[in-house]
């Protein structure tokens, strides 16, 4: 009589909560946007440029496997938060789920569902979910070069917006990195030097690179202008290092980016607060 | 017979209820008074067998800094260094046994064999280079540990992670360290 009664509070739960459910599910997202990357690779035909993608260039003195990827605009921030809150909120349904079935076989049981062992109720903090630049994430190299001549060069055809430098194989620049702007239509281009250093660091030594080749359309290539942009997660678990200081834009004090201007005292970066992971 | 259908019925039907389970407070974000932590031993007799495992046992100290900055520093620091790879790639079976389920299964066992003897060991020098780098960058200075001492506040990450609040329990403990008197015995370097 009791399971009987049980069960009939139940179902009429069950009627309410899908019902309530179904009254705050949000409106289909119209489209969803596309992520794509192309390399540029080495042939003696010209290279036309498509006005409405921007190109990376890379230039290193070896072969390498440079890892860069895109910083959201305001607009893609906010529809990846909302992804982030609807992905949270399956999880903590699903969670609920699981706490109110442990829950009642204890119950079933006769023991005291307090003392079952339940899972961590996911938090908007503890919630596991890739941020937007992990989404965004271009790998280049080591093979599919643009040019050989004085080195590597990578070429990668990438939506417009801004972008920053995370790693060169197994190791990021997690403990402090740049950002750059790559606008439509144009190559941007930048020199990217792994050091080995005796005291068994390994930062990246980056900056703009002046780079001519006539297969890009004249006046295309512009050297990219970096920005300091403070530290990332190590969110593939390898080694972590940074991006050296770049004279007359950033340096360090205690591990932190601080700008450096002509005639001015440093000031604390300010993307890297607002980069925090 | 009645119980698994209950449970199945309860399952989507008592959401309310569950969502009144007491959160667990999140032991990353709290501060200790530093008074209430444990100032950990230091002091030992230095020989050539602990010279010669420094790279493995230390811990770290910086000059006008203070306990709060220092955890705060080590526990990003400790973000960095969990989580990590072991830097391992699945690794082939050779000819002739390429492309058979003969080879295909020793390759398996071989990749978890080495997985299981040199993962872990790489795992937990990932762990220490990342910790040394990370805060060597904030300007903390390394000093050398006999290993048990070390042991008490520190601990290894290779296939299995310490419990979370033992994880910043210890972490306080190297804040203790890092914010406290300057040592006496030199500095190691990054």
């Amino acid at each position: 009589m009791i399971a009987r009664c049980l069960i009939i509070v139940a179902a009429a739960s069950l009627a309410l909560s899908t019902s309530a459910a179904a009254a705050e599910k949000p409106a289909k997202k119209e489209k969803k946007e596309k992520w794509a990357t192309k390399a540029i690779t080495d042939k003696p035909q010209p290279v036309t440029l498509d006005p409405a993608k921007a190109y990376i260039l890379v230039r290193s003195p070896a072969q390498i496997t440079p890892v860069l990827m895109r910083l959201p605009s305001e607009e893609a921030a906010a529809a990846h938060e909302a992804d982030r809150a609807e992905a949270f909120a399956r999880a903590h349904q699903s969670w609920r789920k699981r706490v109110a079935s442990i829950e009642l076989e204890a119950k079933v049981a006769g023991s005291d569902p307090n003392k079952r062992r339940k899972p961590t109720e996911p938090t908007m903090e503890n919630f596991g979910y890739p941020s937007y630049e992990q989404k965004h994430t271009m790998f280049l190299g080591p093979q599919n070069r643009f040019s050989k001549v004085d080195g590597s060069v990578y070429l990668q055809e990438a939506p417009a917006g801004a972008y920053i430098f995370y790693a060169v194989g197994a190791t990021c620049a997690c403990l402090g990195t740049v950002s750059f702007d790559a606008p439509a239509g144009k190559v941007v281009a930048l020199d990217l030097l792994a050091m080995n250093n005796p005291d068994g660091t390994t930062p990246f030594k980056l900056g703009g690179a002046a780079f001519a080749d006539a297969r890009l359309p004249a006046g295309s290539v512009v050297p990219a202008a970096l920005k300091p942009a403070g530290p990332r997660a190590n969110w593939f678990g390898i080694e972590v290092d940074r991006v050296m200081p770049v004279e007359g834009v950033f340096t360090y004090a205690r591990g932190k980016q601080v700008t450096e201007t002509v005639n001015a005292p440093d000031t604390p970066a300010s993307d890297p607060v607002a980069a925090q992971p | 017979m009645g119980g698994p259908l209950l449970a199945a019925v309860a399952m989507w039907a008592a959401p309310v209820a569950a969502a009144d389970v007491a959160k667990t407070e999140d032991v990353t974000k709290i501060i200790p008074d530093p008074a209430t932590v444990v100032m950990p031993k230091l002091d030992f007799t230095e020989t050539d067998a602990d010279r010669a495992d420094y790279d493995k046992y230390f811990y770290f100290h910086r000059a006008d800094t203070g306990f709060e900055e220092a955890l705060a520093d080590l526990r990003e620091c400790d973000g960095m260094s969990q989580g990590l790879q072991s830097g391992l790639q699945y690794a082939q079976a050779p000819y002739p046994y390429a492309g058979t389920m003969a080879g295909a299964a020793g390759g398996i066992l071989g990749n978890l064999l080495a997985e299981a003897i040199v993962g872990s060991a790489n795992k937990r020098s990932l762990r220490r280079t990342n910790m040394r780098r990370c805060m060597g960058y904030k300007g903390y200075a390394r000093y050398g540990l006999q290993k048990d001492l070390w042991q008490e506040f520190h601990f290894e990450e290779g296939f299995s992670g310490e419990e979370e609040s033992k994880r910043q329990a210890m972490l306080a403990q190297q804040a203790k360290v890092a914010s406290g008197t300057k040592p006496v015995t030199g500095e190691l370097g990054i």
